[in-house]
């Protein structure tokens, strides 16, 4: 192992040692779900609709039954009959009965790809053969897959039984219709209208965002074994082991305790490997058969079948003096929830205003159902629509005012103490030393040269979550101390975690040895989402940190035959005592003492359990130079910088790492990735070639600053990191674009298309050639 | 006092205030004490008997750790935050 210099006040935090994960990782050693191999291994396959909207009138499983070395099929029918209830999923939380009828379609099929039969054979192919001869019939329902078509009074009804949710005060949604529109809610503060009335300048703006996927590199996979005494095991891919055993039982109505999760090690989730798909019909075909069953998905199935982001369209107004106080907000969010309710609009009605105070401000959110995949959370789920749509008004108003944009977002900004857009006062955040840090980055004040190039700017908010973690941590006999969590490591965090019980307790990173354990060995851990796990992880750390110290010295103490409060247990893991009476010093190191523990009363262990919710809000600042080809309408980013609060860097590699990773999805909402569907609903686009992600060869270094503003909240500041990042890029990129050609684009993303349109409709409209025009404002 | 706050979608359960005044002492009786003054805030707060998965509650800017349990001060201010997440 390595560790690299220090560079905070710290010993261990802010050092760059290597994940003990590493290793394995890029070698290929590590074992992911779809290596899982036993005796007997059945394998499935799913048979999904080609349709985007269809009655399931029959399933006819008995040619596929009937084919030698199938061994069973399962459909909905299979499935418990559940109505109603809300499951906590971490983050998110969802409706029962809707988690369930995507596992399998029951009477409808709501979308191109919806599971509707699954069939396990001895061998892949064979499955894959069954799955053809499983006869469907299906009455063809009229699809809609745009969330404002969905939203108007004559469009087609993916559930009849389904009413508006109003949650919001004075406003005119029936509620007692059939309606795609499953939630309207609305946050507001002030006299909006007045305001309005009385503000100098007021600009509105539409916008648009296409679905888009996660793209985590591993697909969905689970392997269940049901056992003939009843207990079902499962090994996945999955950002929360817990979650996905209580909301396995629930679905099939077994007690928790007969289901155990291991979890495999996860190639990306980003939030889409929250929900359960897989399991549950994993586990009735292992049920049905009595062998294991290993179910993994194939790349077109995770497209078409796993939760993107919503689709949205925002509307924001904005009012605001000369001076360019901004003193009214209104903002009209829709989110295509996909096939049952759920969108993430919420955290985006949450997020859209997040890093300013306006005194005055309306933010309506709707959850629409859509002929599309559920929608699952994504990379702080709903932020980056809404606060694209606030943060390219801005940008406009900026322009409008002759105001350098940032100045004009220091003028708003919020901080400590002034309320969100819940009401709740925020508690020490970064926002402004985060606009300041973009104001004064070297990016930001350089000379930007060239034809056709352009720079942007933006902000991103994000809540940032708590929630329950558990570990616990063992001595072992040579002085290292064994640390096992429930948190699936996604980003480092074996490392993170083990850095914060290592500085905790004296001890060196090396001496620490992180392990990830299924449901039944680690006290219940909530998901690794919502930038939560080395925040909360690191809270349990530092109490089994604290404990097992004052263990340590209680055994001291006994040895010693002295009071425990003689005892000291120093910055550097000795434990001390004053000299006993004939001048022997006493002191142990904390190896000499470990050494002794079999012999002075047994091993020495802590296990802690937490619910922590003093979350730090992250900030972000983004800038970004483009430059753009009036030919093809490609964009190519030439520079970006991200500058965030981190709160305090634990393993600034990792928190880099995580920015990185934010920005290049983020470039990749703003420039590329689409959902492409065609009038009847089917998506034609699900694979990696169609799909277009960013590569490394289409961006440049993506530099970061990290702002270090401790989270108070927190023994060692931390703050969530993984999430805000993904927000800023397309309001940057949008501005950047802009600046480059003189038209804003509204609608996301700008691909070379949609780049291209723009320029020719503005040159057809101006009767010169394409690209002469000014933007749109 | 503790002073509850009550978001802009809820209100319709309170005749429109925006605010509700309640003795402290531990969150679940002071949740009982806001239900009893307002029965049309169960359906809003709680499910199957207990907080809503989708509902946080603040105490002083802070998210309660300890659930029902948590003791509310006196000149607490309380908020009830919506769901990170969508409908259901």
């Amino acid at each position: 192992m390595v560790t690299t210099e220090k560079t905070s006040a710290y010993r261990v935090i802010g050092t760059r040692p290597i994940r003990p994960d590493g290793m394995d990782k890029v070698t290929g050693r590590a074992a992911y779900a779809a290596d899982t191999r036993m005796a007997d291994l059945l394998h499935a396959k799913i048979l999904r609709s080609p349709h985007a909207h269809a009655r399931i009138k029959s399933i006819d499983a008995s040619r596929a039954l009937a084919l030698d070395g199938v061994k069973a099929v399962v459909t909905a029918a299979d499935l418990p009959h559940i109505q109603s209830g809300i499951m906590d999923m971490g983050t998110t939380s969802a409706g029962t009965k809707w988690l369930l009828d995507n596992v399998l379609a029951s009477d409808k099929a709501l979308y191109h790809g919806h599971a509707v039969a699954a069939v396990a054979a001895i061998d892949p192919h064979l499955a894959e053969d069954a799955l053809e001869l499983i006869e469907v019939e299906y009455e063809l329902l009229t699809p809609v897959t745009d969330v404002r078509e969905a939203m108007l009074a004559n469009a087609p009804i993916l559930h009849p039984d389904l009413r508006t949710a109003v949650r919001a005060e004075g406003i005119d949604t029936p509620t007692d219709v059939a309606t795609n529109i499953a939630t309207h809610m609305r946050l507001e503060r002030g006299d909006v209208e007045a305001a309005f009335d009385a503000a100098d300048i007021v600009i509105e703006r539409e916008f648009e965002t296409s679905w888009f996927h996660q793209g985590y590199i591993e697909p969905h996979s689970a392997t269940a074994f049901w056992s003939r005494d009843g207990q079902l095991t499962i090994w996945n891919s999955s950002q929360g082991p817990f979650v996905v055993r209580d909301a396995v039982a629930r679905l099939l109505k077994i007690p928790v305790q007969e289901v155990t999760v291991v979890p495999q090690e996860i190639g990306g989730g980003f939030g889409g490997k929250i929900p359960i798909y897989l399991e549950p019909i994993a586990a009735l075909l292992s049920k049905k058969t009595g062998q294991p069953v290993r179910l993994t998905m194939t790349r077109e199935g995770v497209f078409q079948a796993t939760g993107p982001t919503s689709a949205t369209y925002n509307r924001i107004k904005l009012g605001a003096m000369r001076d360019g106080t901004i003193v009214a907000a209104d903002a009209y969010l829709a989110y295509a929830a996909g096939a049952y309710p759920g969108s993430p609009v919420g955290a985006g009605v949450g997020c859209a205003f997040g890093p300013y105070y306006f005194e005055n401000q309306r933010i309506d959110g709707f959850d629409v159902v859509t002929n599309g995949p559920k929608s699952a959370a994504y990379r702080a789920p709903g932020a980056p629509a809404s606060e694209f749509a606030v943060e390219a008004t801005i940008n406009e108003l900026a322009e409008r005012l002759d105001m350098d944009p940032i100045d004009l977002r220091i003028k708003n900004a919020t901080e400590e103490g002034k309320p969100n857009s819940a009401g709740v006062p925020f508690p020490r955040i970064g926002a402004k030393e985060v606009m300041d840090a973009v104001k004064n980055h070297p990016h930001y004040t350089s000379e930007l040269q060239g034809e056709d190039v352009g720079r942007g700017v933006g902000l991103g908010f994000w809540f940032n979550a708590g929630l329950e973690s558990g570990s616990s941590a063992t001595i072992n006999s040579d002085g290292s101390v064994s640390l096992t969590v429930g948190s699936v490591d996604i980003g480092g965090t074996r490392a993170s975690l083990a850095m914060q019980l290592a500085e905790t307790m004296g001890l060196e990173y090396e001496q620490i040895k992180p392990h990830v354990a299924d449901t039944d060995s680690v006290p219940f851990t909530h998901v690794t989402g919502g930038s939560r796990t080395t925040f909360a992880g690191g809270w349990v750390a530092y109490e089994l940190g604290i404990e097992l110290r004052d263990k340590m010295r209680q055994r001291a103490a006994d040895i010693w035959e002295i009071d425990l409060d003689s005892v000291e247990y120093s910055d550097t893991a000795a434990i001390t005592a004053l000299p006993d009476d004939e001048g022997t010093d006493r002191i142990f190191t904390f190896a000499e003492l470990a050494a002794k523990m079999s012999s002075s009363g047994g091993q020495i262990s802590a296990t802690v359990s937490i619910n922590k919710n003093t979350q730090g809000p992250a900030f972000a600042g983004h800038i970004v130079d483009v430059k753009v080809d009036r030919e093809t309408g490609k964009v190519t980013v030439l520079r970006y910088t991200a500058i965030q609060d981190v709160g305090t860097a634990i393993h600034p590699s990792y928190v880099e790492g995580q920015i990185q990773g934010g920005v290049a999805q983020g470039v990749g909402m703003a420039l590329t990735e689409e959902y492409y569907y065609d009038n009847e609903g089917h998506l034609a686009n699900a694979s990696f070639l169609d799909y277009r992600m960013p590569t490394t060869l289409d961006l440049p270094m993506i530099d970061t600053e990290l702002v270090e503003v401790p989270n108070p909240g927190h023994p060692y500041g931390v703050r969530g990191v993984g999430e805000v990042p993904i927000v800023p890029p397309m309001p940057t990129l949008q501005q950047a674009v802009a600046d480059a050609i003189g038209l804003r684009i509204y609608q996301m993303p700008m691909s070379p298309r949609v780049v291209l349109e723009e320029l020719l409709d503005v040159g057809a409209a101006s009767g010169i050639g394409a690209g002469s025009g000014t933007g749109r404002s | 006092m503790a002073i509850v706050h009550i978001p802009t979608h809820m209100r319709h359960a309170t005749d429109g205030a925006a605010t509700v005044e309640l003795p402290g002492g531990r969150l679940g009786r002071v949740i009982d004490a806001l239900l009893a003054a307002h029965p049309p805030l169960r359906d809003e707060i709680m499910l199957e008997g207990r907080v809503r998965p989708d509902i946080s509650i603040a105490i002083n800017s802070a998210m309660t750790e300890n659930g029902l349990l948590e003791e509310v001060p006196d000149d607490a201010e309380i908020h009830l935050v919506p769901a990170l997440g969508g409908g259901h």
